[in-house]
Parts: structure tokens; sequence; C-alpha cells
């Protein structure tokens, strides 16, 4: 609203421009007429004022022009950075060897890995070694860091468990990210091998394969994950924006207003930096105010600043 | 300054002396000239430091409040974790680098410009390696954009949690970025730019973040930035070189930028599939859900910003933002939603960009619970709780833009509380 508001007056200040331009062309054929008419002014001081006119005349197109273009983010003299027809010619080739050290990630379809395999008896040995420090030995997961196994059904409870077998809809997410990102502070060092094996151990902790399963870049492919249709693409174009989208109300929005939750964590900053963390002692019971609607209709004028004097204390 | 964030009864204490002491300034007139005018002060006499006694500036001392904080538990590890931009202290729209939020999946690295290397790979004819002085050597853009976190306000979707606008709202920043345009260099490697091609990005951090964008966002507005508010980034940001993909969710901001790779599908890769996805009710989740939608909150008063004054003139003032474009309106309301008044814009919002909004009242010291809604040039309006709740549950974890409330009390105390 304020954008167009300042739109308007933008063009309004290069119509006024337009205008006085206008004022002093006309000014100036008038001078430039009479002149001729009366035979008084010389032949050159006629030509000049014309030539300044017909000047005047192209600046007021150019500025017609200005004031026609779109006035978006309100930057009309900006550009966008060019780009060249052609290649700049920045930059060197690839070498095929850099890209196989960098382009390692792997896609839903399976393009992207590189053969190897490993069972799952291979898989806990790798696992205890590199992963259990954080993740448990049975995929649990320690203190804060990510159960990787279990929480089937969850999905739809309060608290969801969002583990590897119940969420992730694709094995190849798993094998690049154990590849590429783990083991957390020595990320890069697994080798393709290892990263089967340890997949391999995921799944069976899942409760996905047996104990006699070995994942091969052959039998990938064929592994199909529980939670794989469990997602939508955003939708909340459809479900969301039209729904939210109309003039909202200013006035006698709600019958009554009142405190329902107050919040959990008082925080406490302290000057050496950081937070702690308390519990609020503050509760419900306590005197908090409700507000209604329709006893001051008046009261949010900037005239009359006592817009709280329809809020009433409640005491209890 | 801490103690007062606490409604307890001893910050009940503090905040009625903050008032106390606020009259007493205000009746000084009355009771006689005040010595720090009448006296002659050391600050008007010695002289003070010279230049160059600090070559890169810090704030002064008493602004040492005035930072990034984290919230221990919230994470496993400071090396995989949060914290978050003090904007109850901050006014205007800009943050400075030095508080404005981390995220990092793996800590934030040291990568020096030499060592640093960008590839672009994939479906391109060309793929090239670019130096760091190679990117300076395109023509560049200047761009404000506000870059959030996804989970940003997601400890609230179960209820009134952390009570302070740094930890409820505190995981974004605002900055003015200089970078070359993505478009740029996908046509300098000659990228299959066709509508139904990705790009998938990922970081030179052992984390390698990477996350897959649609071409059509590629091509519009992304930037490969390496200067944030006019001077390089900061490591924590990602020196030297990130992405920046306006009005979309932070997570895909890839910090140390070192690939770009065209590809025929989304990657699917553990931070678009696992995290960044959101679980409804019924246990689905919706995916590449990358857009923030409007949303505002009250930087001033809230919890960390009590109101110290007393009644009489009051400001109350706060942030909005939305990845649709521009932020046309905020209303506040004072009494919990019932009432809502158009606030004042500081200046005209810039599109994707933090929009600072003003509401001038003169306070008679009666409770308020306050609250602030945003709407963009799309004509969406910022939800309340039970709006989002009713579509999504409470289990989505990320973007939460709903509308926040904060209870001011007689004695200019703040809290985050829910409403009916």
């Amino acid at each position: 609203m304020l954008g167009a508001a300042f739109g308007i007056a933008m063009s309004f200040y290069g119509d006024d421009k337009i205008a006085s331009l206008e004022k002093r062309m006309e000014q100036l054929d008038a001078h430039a007429t009479s002149a001729t008419a009366l035979a008084k002014a010389s032949q050159a001081e006629a030509a000049s004022a014309t030539e300044r006119a017909s000047q005047l005349e192209a600046q007021v197109a150019l500025m017609q022009a200005e004031a026609k273009k779109p006035k978006s983010g309100g930057n009309s003299l900006t550009e966008p950075a060019p780009i060249a027809a052609a290649a700049y010619g920045l930059g060197r080739p690839a070498h095929d060897a850099e890209i196989a050290a960098w382009d390692v990630d792997v896609l839903p379809d399976g393009r992207g890995l590189p053969e190897g395999k490993g069972d799952v008896w291979t898989g806990e040995e790798v696992f205890v070694d590199a992963c259990a420090s954080c993740h448990g030995d049975f995929a649990e997961g320690v203190d804060n860091w990510p159960v990787l196994a279990g929480g089937f059904d969850t999905l739809a409870d309060e608290d969801p468990v969002k583990t590897v077998g119940s969420y992730w809809p694709y094995l190849s997410t798993v094998w690049d990210y154990i590849h590429r990102s783990m083991p957390f502070g020595l990320a890069g060092t697994l080798s393709a091998d290892e990263t089967y094996a340890i997949v391999a151990y995921i799944l069976y902790s899942n409760d996905l394969v047996d104990d006699d399963f070995e994942l091969s870049h052959e039998n990938f492919a064929d592994f199909e994950m529980h939670n794989t249709d469990g997602f939508v693409v955003d939708d909340r174009p459809e479900l969301e924006y039209s729904e939210w989208s109309s003039e909202p109300c200013m006035e006698n929005c709600k019958e009554q207003v009142e405190v329902t939750m107050r919040s959990v964590f008082l925080v406490e900053t302290p000057p050496e930096g950081g937070s702690n963390s308390v519990m609020n002692p503050g509760t419900l019971d306590e005197d908090l105010p409700v507000f209604s609607a329709g006893q001051d209709e008046t009261s949010l004028s900037d005239e009359n600043v006592k817009t709280a004097s329809s809020t009433e204390l409640v005491s209890e | 300054m801490d103690e007062i964030f606490k409604p307890s009864r001893r910050a009940f204490l503090r905040g009625s002396a903050a008032v106390a002491a606020g009259s007493v300034a205000g009746a000084a007139a009355a009771e006689g000239p005040e010595p720090l005018i009448t006296e002659l002060q050391d600050w008007a006499s010695y002289t003070g430091e010279g230049v160059d006694a600090t070559p890169y500036g810090m704030p002064i001392s008493f602004e040492s409040h005035v930072v990034r904080r984290n919230v221990e538990w919230l994470t496993a590890s400071p090396i995989s974790s949060i914290n978050f931009t003090p904007i109850h202290a901050l006014d205007g729209t800009i943050t400075p680098q030095g508080c404005a939020f981390e995220r990092h999946h793996s800590g934030a690295i040291e990568l020096r410009k030499e060592d640093y290397r960008l590839m672009i790979n994939g479906l391109v004819d060309r793929p090239l390696v670019f130096t760091y002085d190679d990117i300076e050597r395109f023509p560049r853009e200047n761009h404000v954009y506000f870059c959030e976190c996804a989970a940003n306000t997601g400890m609230e979707w179960a209820g009134a949690q952390l009570n302070g606008v740094q930890f409820t709202h505190g995981m974004i920043h605002n900055m003015e970025y200089t970078g070359v345009p993505l478009r740029t260099l996908l046509k300098e490697a000659g990228a299959d730019i066709s509508s139904d091609k990705w790009v998938y990005v990922e970081g030179a951090d052992a984390s390698s973040n990477g996350r897959s964008i649609p071409m059509e966002k590629a091509l519009d507005d992304v930037l490969v930035a390496f200067k944030a508010n006019g001077e390089a980034l900061r490591m924590e940001h990602g020196y030297p070189v990130r992405l920046v993909v306006p009005g979309w969710e932070g997570n895909m901001w890839v910090k140390w930028l070192r690939r770009i790779e065209v590809t025929d599908m989304a990657v699917e890769s553990r931070e678009e599939t696992s995290k960044y996805t959101d679980v409804y009710e019924d246990g689905t989740a919706r995916k590449w859900t990358w857009v923030m939608d409007a949303k505002s909150v009250i930087t001033s008063p809230s919890p960390q910003m009590p109101i110290k004054h007393g009644p009489g003139p009051l400001v109350i003032s706060g942030l909005a933002w939305s990845g649709h474009g521009q932020i046309t309106r905020v209303d506040v309301s004072r009494d919990g939603g019932i009432t809502w008044e158009t606030a004042r814009l500081g200046k005209q919002g810039d599109t994707k960009a933090l929009t600072r909004f003003y509401l001038d009242v003169d306070w008679d010291g009666e409770p308020m619970l306050l609250q602030a809604r945003a709407m963009d040039e799309t004509g969406y309006v910022q939800p309340t709780k039970d709006q989002l709740r009713e579509m999504r549950g409470e289990n989505a974890v990320y973007h939460n833009n709903c509308i926040q409330t904060w209870y001011v009390n007689a004695e200019g105390i703040a809290e985050n509380v829910e409403v009916s």
C-alpha cells in the first residue's frame, strides 16, 4: 500500500517536472513566435530559441519515457548486472580428476554410487568404531545426537521419532551423507566399502534387513525405504495462501482475549554471553488481563490514547 | 541488565526501581539542577582515545550485552548448532555482521581466498573452476535480503517456550550483499538451463551441506556473494563466498560455496529430506518448502526490552519480512487481537528484506497484549498460531510464521504468552 503511494508520489514528481518543462517550452515558443512576427529579433536569436525548444522537447520525451518505466523496487535507475552475449572467458576448465574428487553426490536413482559392497557384520564393527560414540551401539542415539533406528509408526504421534528407518525417503541420501559428511569431525575418510557396510548395519538396526544382508552398488536400487511415499511437494500455495489472503479484521475481531499459556522458560542473559534457561514460576492463576471487545470503540484513535482503558485486570 | 528479563519478584522490584528512577530523572527539573550538567565531567575535561586505538572498531563497552547468544540445550554440540541475533536491541533494518546469527553443521571454517575454488559441473558445456579473483571480475549487483532459518520460531509450535524475542525470532539477519548473479556463472559454463533442471550447491566445510535449487529460482535472483554490508563476509557466514537465495530458507544459503552442479533431478540430500521437511498431524510431510512466508514481530517492548519509563510516550517497534516480496502493511494490536492499528513503516519495504515498523503511542500504564501482523505484496496476511496449528498440527518444526504475543504488565515487564 505504501509502496503504491510511493510509486504514485514518484510519478507525480515526474509529472510536475514535465509540466514545468512544458511550460518553459511554451514560453520559449511564444518568445520565438513573437520575435518572428515582430521581426525585431535577429534571425540567430530566433533560431537559438527554436533550437532550445526542440532540446527541451527531446528532454520531455525522455522524461516521459522514464516515467513510464515500471517503478518496481523504487530503484528505476538501477539495472541488473549485464550478461555478455558470449562467455567472459573467466575461470579454467575443470580437470576430470578434480570433478571426480568433488562430484561425489548420489542421486535417488543411485547414479553417482561407486562400485563396492559391505555386509551387516562388517558394518557393525565400523559403526561401533566410527559412529557409536554419538549414535549409540544400536543406532539409538546418545544425548541430543540423532537417533538412527526405530520410530516406525510414530510420525503422526505428538513426538514423532524421525529416523533413517521411519522417516528418510531415499537410501541414496543415507549413503551420500555418511560418505561425505560423517563421521562428525573426520568427514570424508570412509571408504566406499565401509560406507556400504555402515548403511547395511543401519538398515539392520531398523529391522529392515536380516543379519546376513550385504549391500552393494548392484542391489542398492532394489531397496525401498519405508517412508518413500510419505512426502508431498509444498502445497502451501493451494491450501494456505488463498485461505490467508483476505482483508484482515481491524475492529472487534474477537469477543474476549485472555492469556492461555505463559512462557515455559525464562531466559537469563549473563554478561559473559550465552544464556541460562530457568522454569518460569509464573502461572495462569496470577492476575492477568482480560480484554473485551466493544467496551470503548473509539479508544484506539490517536486522539484518545487511553486505549487500554478497555482493559480490566481480573483479580482472583 | 540480565535480571530484568525475569518477571520474578526480584525482577519486578528491579523493574519498579527502573520505573521509579525514570520518574526521578523526569522530575529532576523540579528538584534542582543536575550535577551531570552543572559540574565539570571528566569526559569534558580530559582527552579521549586517539585515532587507531582500535584499528577495527567494536561497539562501546556499554553495549557489550548486545551479542549473539545460544541456548545450549537445544543442540548436542556448539559445532553443529545455532545462535540468535539480538534483534531486541537493534533498530533500523541492517544487521551488523558481528551480531548476525550463526548456524553451522560442522563448525565455521577458515578458508583463505587463495585456497578458495568454485567448480561448476554437471549438465554444462564447459565444466569450470573459478578462483576468488575470477568471481570478482564478473559484473556484480547489490541487494539487501533477509536470511531466516526455517526453524526460526520453531520452538513455539508447542506453545510459548523461550522468554525473549532474541530466542523466539532471532534466527534471522538482514544484510546488503554484493555478489554475482548465479545465472551469470551458469551461462559462463554453458549450462543446460531448461526449466526441468536443478542446480545442486554444496559447501567446502566438513558438513558439505548441499541443497537442490530449481532452475527457475537459480536464474531469478540467486547471488554468489562475497561481501556483506560492504565488507568481506565473516568466517561464520561463509567467507570468502556464500550463496544468497533471497526469500528462501537459510539452509539453502550455502556457505563456503565450493560447487555448483547442474542436474536433471533434485539430489534429495540429507538437508532436504530428513531435515527441513515439515511433518504434519497425520504423519505425512511437506518437502521443498523453500519460501519463507510473511512474518512480523514486535522487538520492543518485548521480554528483553521492558518499558522502563512508565506511562507516557512509548515507541512500539518491530520487524516484518516476506520471502514473497515487499511488506506492504503491518498492523499492531495492543489488546490481543481485538483491535488493530496500522503501523508506520520506517521506510518503504525492500523486496525480501526486513522492514522496520513503528507505532507511537501514549501508554497509560495499563497491561497490554501486544501483537503484530504483516501483509505482503501478494495480499498474504500473517496467520495466527491457531490458524497455523489447524492447518499443520504442532510437529512441523519449520516455517512457523505465527503472530507472536507479548504480555506487558503494568510495570512494563513483557512476557511471551499465548492468548485465546
